[in-house]
This record gives structure tokens, C-alpha cells and sequence, in this order.
């Protein structure tokens, strides 16, 4: 009965209950736009940094943290690869590397160097590292060539097609030289990568370093950075206790430090936003409360009761809130897969250092279930709360002096 | 004449102009404080990663930051900062002895980056004596005192009082060795910093290195941070065999996260200020739709379409004029209060901020420029919003409208 008579209330004047709605309606949608494009940037920043230097997870050897030396490199077989990749589904690939500090000589100059043995094909997927050749080409596994980066590269006064010897310490104090071919030159946008790089297939580097079989870190990829910290628990029961997990986070606490003051700011933002869209809602709740005084003063004079005024009332603006947050929600949800389709295009500045670093200059919108049911919920609530403010006015009115006006 | 009509409408709906009123003061009090505060946090965090050790600008030997080696120090490096110093735009300048060497303790030795720090004007260019975590540095009276990091401390099982033997290259590639004593720890958020970074004082090292005070970087904090750039093309043209680069030259990975947060939080502004027009457009629909039926009167009664149109814009710009004043007077008022406390990220989370040496409380920033764009926008989205129904209104029939 009382639901019955809401509803017909609603479309008795239905211009102004579309308004109401339609105000409930953006509220929702901006709500959930803010909350999409920061947790979409958010994202897109730890994948972006992530990639440049460490991947989501590692896998090393317990001791290696402590003390970086090859003798500490893990065993790194298929089998353990395997034991990896089947430990969580959420896993979607994993990249073994070796590094380790040597001298690199031309012809006349000796430079300290970083000597990375790598997986070309899986760092690729990681950090598209073939598209930064410059001049020359990749190696191929095991063709005994080096690709060095270019900073280290002029250093050296070596080009494409001279030798690198590559001098240092292999496992266990064994002496580790070798020859190579360099097959290309590489362009880092990191100074410190561009400077002191040089980089071999993984089975070059094993061999040159007698760790045949061992990596310095094994690289853990999952779908989504968000997946990490899961992993990591599960692949820390999986493997004993030889094997250290290390997250982004333990990786890259720099990063972790600016994410978190963007996470504080954009709570602040969220709360603006829901002030300035409780007002929104509530200036037309009020306007529309006002206008309808003469309306509940007769309805009160001719002997409806207060009580259930106004619970007549509340319930029709909660109907209202049902319908404009529904309407939210489905708009929303266009706009959002829309906007992660085809993400915002950044210009100017920001879009010149992110194609530089070799990145795509975009901000893509996040779309996940609980953006919607907690954005959803917030709106809700405040609009359930604002509702109550008619039922107050019918509380507290004069009748006859309503009715008069 | 139709201006005392619309005076009068206004106040004879105290109720409905004032809802009118609060929405567009909301609007602009809104529109303000995120542009203070965003301008705030931006200042903030780039303050952050600035202020600790890089600098806005930073001078070297062109081949120093390449190939690290002693003698590639800074010719003439007291003209530079004697120049530097007589600049108005520089806000202070700093000279800094780096060189790589190892760090002997009774029982181990490690690899460290030797920092030598000139202490007063350091303390003035940088934060990082806030780092600081115990003991003191330089420290009065202590013969040759050495910071370590809390980790490389650890490592080499080192306390204050302790001495440890640091040897490297001197500028003629001989290696020497000193003793040194430590008289204090620090700790950044970056653990591995920690491990490979000591910091001495300037005068010790160089004096061990050469016979004249050298210097290998001079780090420069500007007044203004956006002449970087042309300060460093006049200082590359004015001295010779010196390479001067801005910090976004220095530290790309920096210039990415604080560009990557501009545009950012140029779309946030956006998603907010749109929020705020529809919040007050609605608002204003609402109100000129529920009086259709008076409009509808005063027009059988005689009074012309663009009268009523008229009358009806003119209450518009009095309400949010008269709205869009109050609400800068308010978020003035706010932004006054809050420039004196700050606003404490801490309570949203921003506790573990305190952990990475981040700043957390944000400082408003607001420009006249702030206020003169958020009130022309909100009055502009207020009047506009008007212009639809108002023409609603011409459109109708005023004999329907009044019969409904």
C-alpha cells in the first residue's frame, strides 16, 4: 500500500522525480570514473616501473639478499620452473636472469660493467627490450654474442661487429673470460642501465660464469600487480625455506613510498568529491521537499498521520536512490569499458618522458567488481541519509501556515 | 523594473535561493580547496624527492657522473658557487667531494660510495640531515666523523664512538687510507642506499685527496624551481669543462612520477569540477521546473516571453553572484586556517609515509588565479544551467501550466 503510493507519487510528477534521479545518477558515475582512473593509474604505474627493473616477484636464493654473489645463485632448472608455474594459476610466465659485476674491455678501454644473462624472448614480453636496439640486432640463444647498451658501448669505443672481453669472477672464485662478438647496441632511457650494461643469453652468461643451470633471480610474472602479495604466500609454502620471495614492493621501496602519498591524496579526492555530490543530491531533495510543503500540509490536514507521511515519503526518495544508483551503475559501467578500451591519451610533457621510457602515453580506466559495490555503497548511503530530510520537515511543519501559503 | 521583480522572487522563496545560494557557495568553497590542495600536494611530493638530496640542479665535471673518477672534479668550482651564491634566484648551493672506495671495520670490509658534505650549506640545500637517526653530524670536537647508514652498520658491526678505515683513490689514482670516527647513523627509505652511501665532511676528504678543497657535484636548490632549465644552459655557456643539468636531466624516473602525477590530477580536477556543475545544474532545474506554474501566471497575465526569460536569468546571476562571493569568502577562510596546521595524511592512510621519510602533511597552495577560474566556472555553470529551463519556459503554454 504504502509502496503502491510512493510509486504513483513518483510519476505523478515525473519531470522532477527524472531530475532527482538523474542527480543520484551522475553521482554514482562520477563517483565511480574517480575511483576507476586512479586505481587504473595506480596500476599502470607499478606495472610500468615494475618493468624496468625487478617484475612483480623473485624468486632467490635465501642467501643471496645478504650477501650478492654468484655463489649464491639459485638452481634454476626446469624442474623448480615448473614447480613455480604450477604453484598458482594466477602465475603467467616466469624470467630467469643472472647478473653479476665484471670488467668489460675493448680494444683500449676497461670499464666495470653489468653483466646480465637473459632470456631475450621472455624479457621481451616483460619490457619490450628488443624494440630498444638501436643499431644491429638481438643475439639469439647461445650464439656466444653480446649486446651491449650504448652509454658503455661509446665508453669502450666499441661498435657493432668489434669484440668484448668480458673479465671477472665465476662461482666459487673460478675465473671467468670470454670473448664476444657484439651483435648490438642498446638505448636505455636509465642512465645508470645505459652506462654499465651488457647483456648475453642466459646459457653465454652460465656458461662464462661456470653456474651452469642457476640464475641470480628468477623473475615471477603474474596477471595483475594486485595478484603479487598472493602469490608470493603461496609460492612461500610451495618452496622450503632455501628460497627467498621478494615482492615489488621489498624491490622497489622508493616507488612504494610515492604510491602510497598518491593513495592518501586520492582519499582526499574522494572526499571532496562526495561532499560535492552529497550537495548536489541534497539541493534537489531539499528544493523538491520544499516545493511539495503545501502538498503534505493537506495530505496532514485532511487526517493522514505524520508517521506515515513520512514514511511514504522516505519511501519514494529511497526508490528514487534505487533507480538513480541502478542508472549509475549501468551508465557507469559503459563509460568505464569504454575508457578502458580506449584509455585517455595523455599529451604534452607526461606523454613525451612515457614514450621515451617506451611506454604508451595512456591512462586506461580500471574496471573491477568492487569499484562499483563500494562506490555503490558510499553513494547509497549518503543518499539514504540525505532522504531523511524531508521526513524531518514533515516531523517538524506547521500545518495551517503551509497550507496557507 | 525587472530587476526589482527578480529581487523580489529571490527573497519571497528564501527557502529555494537558499538552497540555490548553498549550492553554488559549496561549489565554489569545493572547486578552491582542491585546487589549494592539489597544488599543495604536488609542491609536496615533488618537495619530497627533491629536498632530501637531488636538488633542482646539480653541476659536474661532464664526465664524472659516467666514470666516477677522482680527478674529474670541478674546475674553478668556488667561482661557481661564489657566482651561484650572488644569484637572487639561487636559493642556497652546495658543494659535494664523492669517491668510491671501501669502508674497513675491525672485523669486515665493504664497498661504499664516500660522500664528502660541506655541513652548513648542505643543511641548508637539503633535508637529509633529517635522516639522521642517532648521534650527531659533523658533531663538534670529533676528528674526521663519519655517518653510516643504520643497515651498514649492521653489517659491519659498527657503533658510534667506533672508528672505521676508509681507503679510495686520491686525485693522482694513489690509494689512501684514513681513519674515521662514527658519530652517527641515518636511515632513508631506501635500504640499499643505506648500505652503500657514508657521508663525511667535505674539507676531511678533500684534504685527503688533494691538497686544495675540491668538489665533484655542486647541488643548487633554486627559489623557483621552472628557471632550472635556463640556469643551467647559462652556467654551461659561462664555465668552462663543467656539465650543469636540471634534476628532470639527473633523474628521469622522477620527472616520469611527478609528470604521470600532474596529469593525473588534471583529471581528477576534471571528474570533480564536472561533479560540481551537474550537482548545481541540477539544482537549478529543479527549482525553475517547480515554478513553472507562477511563471505560467505572470505570463497570462501579460508579461512577455523575453521579460519572463529576462527575469528569469537576472535572479540567476544574482543568486550565484552573490553565492560565488560567499564562497570565497568562505574557502578563503578555510585555506587560512588550514595553511597554518596543514592537513594531516596521516589520518587516510598516510602513516606508513613517515617510514619512507615522506613528508605527510600537506600545505594548501592558492593562487588568485584558483579563485578567478572556479568562480567563473561555477557562475558560468549556474547561469547556463538556468538558460534551459528558462526557455522551457518560453516554450510553454501558459493556459496548460496553470491548469495542471
Amino acid at each position: 500500500m504504502y509502496l503502491k503510493l510512493a510509486w504513483r507519487n513518483l510519476w505523478r510528477n515525473s519531470r522532477r522525480t527524472l531530475i532527482t534521479v538523474s542527480s543520484i545518477m551522475f553521482a554514482v558515475l562520477f563517483a565511480l570514473f574517480l575511483e576507476s582512473i586512479e586505481r587504473g593509474s595506480h596500476d599502470l604505474m607499478i606495472e610500468n616501473m615494475t618493468r624496468f627493473h625487478t617484475g612483480y616477484l623473485q624468486v632467490q636464493d635465501y642467501r643471496f639478499e645478504e650477501e650478492p654473489s654468484l655463489d649464491n645463485a639459485l638452481m634454476a632448472d626446469s624442474s623448480l620452473k615448473k614447480t613455480v608455474t604450477e604453484t598458482d594459476d594466477r602465475i603467467s610466465y616466469t624470467i630467469p636472469r643472472l647478473e653479476t659485476f665484471m670488467l668489460a674491455a675493448g680494444y683500449e678501454q676497461t670499464r666495470g660493467a653489468m653483466v646480465m644473462g637473459i632470456e631475450a624472448e621472455a624479457e621481451q614480453k616483460l619490457n619490450g627490450i628488443k624494440d630498444r636496439i638501436s643499431e644491429g640486432q638481438f643475439f639469439e640463444p647461445g650464439d656466444g654474442t653480446a649486446v651491449v647498451s650504448a652509454g658503455l658501448a661509446s665508453r669502450l669505443e666499441v661498435a657493432v661487429g668489434d669484440s668484448l672481453v668480458l673479465l671477472g669472477q665465476g662461482r666459487f672464485g673460478v675465473s671467468a673470460a670470454g670473448k664476444f662478438p657484439i651483435s648490438g647496441l642498446i638505448e636505455h632511457p636509465l642512465r645508470e642501465m645505459n652506462n654499465q650494461t651488457v647483456f648475453l643469453s642466459l646459457s653465454d652468461a652460465q656458461w662464462l660464469t661456470s653456474a651452469e643451470e642457476r640464475v641470480t633471480s628468477l623473475i615471477v610474472m603474474t596477471e595483475h600487480p594486485a595478484a603479487a602479495d598472493g602469490v608470493a604466500k603461496s609460492l612461500e609454502s610451495r618452496l622450503n625455506e632455501e628460497y627467498n620471495i621478494l615482492t615489488w614492493q621489498e624491490l622497489i621501496p622508493d616507488l612504494l613510498a610515492a604510491l602510497e602519498f598518491d593513495r592518501a591524496s586520492s582519499k582526499i579526492y574522494m572526499g571532496v568529491l562526495y561532499v560535492i555530490i552529497g550537495f548536489g543530491i541534497f539541493g534537489t531533495i531539499l528544493t523538491m521537499t520544499l516545493e511539495r510543503m503545501k502538498e503534505f500540509a493537506i495530505l496532514l490536514s485532511v487526517g493522514m498521520s505524520r508517521l506515515r507521511l513520512a514514511a511514504t515519503v522516505y519511501l519514494e526518495t529511497f526508490l528514487i536512490s534505487i533507480l538513480g544508483t541502478a542508472a549509475g551503475f549501468i551508465l557507469g559501467f559503459g563509460i568505464l569499458l569504454y575508457f578502458r578500451e580506449n584509455p585517455i591519451q595523455l599529451t604534452g610533457d607526461t606523454a613525451e618522458i612515457m614514450i621515451e621510457f617506451g611506454l604508451d602515453p595512456i591512462l586506461p580506466a580500471a574496471l573491477a567488481p568492487d569499484i562499483f559495490v563500494w562506490q555503490g555503497l558510499v553513494v547509497f548511503c549518503l543518499t539514504a541519509l540525505i532522504c531523511f530530510y524531508p521526513s524531518v520537515k514533515i516531523f517538524r511543519m506547521k500545518i495551517v501556515e503551509s497550507v496557507k501559503k | 523594473m525587472l530587476l526589482t521583480i527578480s529581487w523580489r522572487n529571490i527573497w519571497r522563496h528564501p527557502g529555494r535561493s537558499g538552497v540555490l545560494i548553498g549550492s553554488i557557495i559549496a561549489g565554489v568553497w569545493a572547486g578552491v580547496m582542491i585546487s589549494a590542495l592539489t597544488n599543495g600536494l604536488l609542491e609536496q611530493r615533488f618537495n619530497n624527492m627533491i629536498d632530501t638530496q637531488l636538488t633542482h640542479l646539480q653541476v659536474h665535471h661532464p664526465e664524472f657522473l659516467t666514470e666516477r673518477e677522482s680527478q674529474m672534479f670541478i674546475p674553478g668550482a668556488q667561482s661557481i658557487l661564489d657566482e651561484l651564491n650572488r644569484d637572487p634566484r639561487v636559493f642556497s648551493a652546495t658543494g659535494r667531494t664523492l669517491v668510491d672506495g671501501m669502508v674497513q671495520s675491525p672485523l669486515t670490509t665493504a664497498g661504499v660510495q664516500i660522500r664528502g658534505f660541506s655541513d652548513k650549506t648542505e643543511r641548508k640545500t637539503t633535508t637529509f640531515h633529517e635522516n639522521i637517526t642517532e648521534g650527531v653530524f659533523p658533531g663538534d670536537g670529533i676528528r674526521n666523523p663519519i655517518l653510516i647508514g643504520e643497515e651498514l652498520s649492521e653489517k659491519i658491526k659498527t657503533e658510534i664512538g667506533n672508528r672505521v678505515v676508509l681507503t679510495f683513490q686520491d686525485i693522482d689514482n694513489e690509494l689512501t687510507s684514513a681513519s674515521f670516527t662514527v658519530s652517527g647513523t641515518f636511515k632513508t627509505s631506501s635500504a640499499p642506499y643505506d648500505e652503500a652511501n657514508v657521508f663525511v665532511r667535505s674539507k676531511d676528504l678533500s684534504g685527503l685527496m688533494a691538497d686544495s678543497t675540491i668538489y665533484h657535484e655542486i647541488a643548487v636548490m633554486l627559489v623557483q624551481e621552472e628557471i632550472a632549465d635556463s640556469l643551467a644552459i647559462e652556467l654551461n655557456g659561462s664555465f668552462d669543462g663543467i656539465h650543469a643539468e636540471t634534476w628532470y636531466e639527473l633523474s628521469p624516473e622522477l620527472r616520469y612520477l611527478t609528470d604521470f602525477g600532474s596529469s593525473m590530477t588534471l583529471y581528477v580536477m576534471i571528474v570533480i569540477m564536472l561533479a560540481l556543475a551537474f550537482g548545481i545544474l541540477n539544482t537549478m532545474l529543479m527549482a525553475i521546473f517547480e515554478r513553472m506554474k507562477e511563471l505560467g501566471m505572470l505570463m497570462s497575465v501579460g508579461m512577455s516571453k523575453m521579460r519572463v526569460f529576462f527575469m528569469i536569468m537576472i535572479e540567476a546571476v544574482i543568486l550565484s553572484f552573490t553565492g560565488a562571493a560567499t564562497g570565497m569568502a568562505v574557502a578563503w577562510g578555510s585555506v587560512m586556517l588550514l595553511a597554518e596546521n596543514g592537513l594531516d595524511l596521516s589520518g587516510v592512510g598516510g602513516d606508513s609515509l613517515a617510514e619512507f621519510g615522506y613528508e605527510a602533511i600537506i600545505y594548501p597552495v592558492v593562487t588568485q588565479g584558483d579563485f578567478v577560474t572556479t568562480a567563473v566556472l561555477v557562475v558560468t555553470t549556474a547561469i547556463l544551467a538556468a538558460i534551459y529551463p528558462a526557455i522551457k519556459a518560453l516554450r510553454m503554454n501558459p493556459g496548460e501550466i496553470i491548469r495542471q
